[in-house]
């Protein structure tokens, strides 16, 4: 439990926090980035150990990530890129990338093309996932307005 | 608005725009605001066009049409600068203060507190480690990564003096963590140098550009999107290649 689940989600929480730092935040927005990366990385985890697809596992948590930022965003009025990044940064294949690039330069290119894979998809998925979330939060913003307007003419 | 003051006041907002643009806004946000803040001002017909690498904006007052321009070639991402500007730019609107008055705002913003260089030394050292963590390392190896994380970034402030430019900044930092990390596990601190180097090398990710790039296709930027896509992605090779280049080059030289 402790080894699976708490530990791999509090070190993505501070991950986001360090990110937050980074990024010269201050204030209270930093517990809320620490706040989304634990989430975001707790969705990854729950889709991965219930055997659904890499893709759509990223996919997902992206989305998640990326739908708590806008709502946050939103919430302490304040741009959404604040969060958007900082969220989303346990999700980047950095490890992935890494493995990749160090397997080509000991030729060895199953492990290049196997890690280089990996990181391409966790990164196109995770792309969807936030493009996906992206476009239904402003549909749902806007959609009242749009609707009044019609209604007026 | 008298027309004396309209390239005054054209300067202060294109200064505007590119503290954004340098501390990590998006396109759209960008071209939003200077738009808002030309109308607000009585531009007619306000003309914005923002690449990640610089902004044109044009307007007419009166009878005669002003453009100004602004290279952007720095990035100093800072999320709070970013938020305070968006902040000020409302006001503005809304107040419609003299261009001398939006100067000394602007100055007033700029130059309250950020991270001193040594609370950025500590957060760097925090990240590092942390990241370490999250990639399965443990807590030796996590200390070892928080040494790393502050050289790092002190390797950081010295190539910012010099003006080298991104890339080679990239460059240079993954294989100057790959080197210290290595050096760290030789002299005993730490066990998987593998690990302490990625974690150390998530804090040179390009992840602004890369999400930023995302977020302007979404808004139609495509332009600006490609840039920022193709920027990312090849700051991000480019730290891999720093990172296992100096992995496997450590190993030669038997460390």
């Amino acid at each position: 439990m402790m080894k699976e689940w708490i530990l791999p989600v509090l070190w993505a929480c501070t991950s986001s926090l360090g990110f937050g730092l980074i990024y010269g935040m201050r204030t209270k927005k930093l517990l809320f980035t620490g706040l989304g990366g634990a989430l975001t990385w707790l969705a990854y985890l729950v889709a991965e150990r219930h055997g659904v697809h890499l893709a759509a596992a990223c996919a997902g948590a992206a989305a998640l990530g990326t739908l708590y930022s806008e709502i946050m965003a939103r919430v302490l009025k304040t741009p959404v890129t604040v969060f958007v990044i900082p969220v989303n940064i346990p999700m980047i294949p950095g490890g992935a990338l890494f493995y990749s690039l160090l397997g080509l330069m000991q030729k060895d290119v199953s492990t290049f093309v196997e890690r280089g894979l990996y990181a391409v998809i966790v990164c196109g998925s995770m792309a969807l996932g936030i493009f996906a979330a992206t476009i239904l939060f402003r549909v749902v913003r806007d959609a009242p307005k749009s609707f009044k307007r019609r209604s007026k003419a | 608005m008298k027309n004396a003051s309209i390239p005054r006041l054209l300067t202060q907002i294109l200064d505007i725009a590119k503290l954004m643009q340098v501390s990590g806004a998006e396109i759209y946000r960008i071209e939003d605001t200077v738009t808002r803040l030309l109308a607000a001002y009585g531009g007619l017909e306000p003309q914005v066009t923002a690449v990640p690498s610089h902004i044109i904006a044009s307007a007419r007052f009166g009878d005669e049409e002003y453009t100004l321009t602004r290279r952007v070639d720095t990035q100093q991402t800072d999320m709070e600068l970013l938020d305070r500007l968006n902040n000020l730019s409302r006001e503005i609107c809304r107040d419609r203060p003299e261009p001398e008055e939006i100067s000394r705002m602007l100055r007033d913003l700029t130059s309250r507190p950020r991270y001193t260089r040594w609370q950025n030394l500590l957060i760097y050292a925090f990240t590092c480690s942390m990241f370490t963590l999250f990639f399965g390392g443990s807590a030796l190896d996590a200390a070892a990564s928080a040494v790393v994380g502050a050289m790092l970034y002190a390797a950081r402030c010295l190539f910012e003096k010099t003006g080298f430019n991104k890339v080679f900044m990239a460059l240079a930092g993954s294989a100057w963590a790959s080197f210290s990390a290595m050096l760290l596990v030789h002299a005993g601190l730490g066990r998987d140098a593998d690990k302490i180097i990625i974690g150390a090398v998530m804090v040179l990710i390009p992840g602004i550009e890369m999400l930023n790039g995302f977020r302007d296709f979404i808004s139609g930027d495509i332009q600006a999107g490609i840039m920022h896509l193709s920027e990312s992605l090849f700051l991000a090779v480019i730290i891999a290649i720093g990172a296992a280049g100096m992995f496997t080059l450590s190993g030669y030289m038997g460390l």
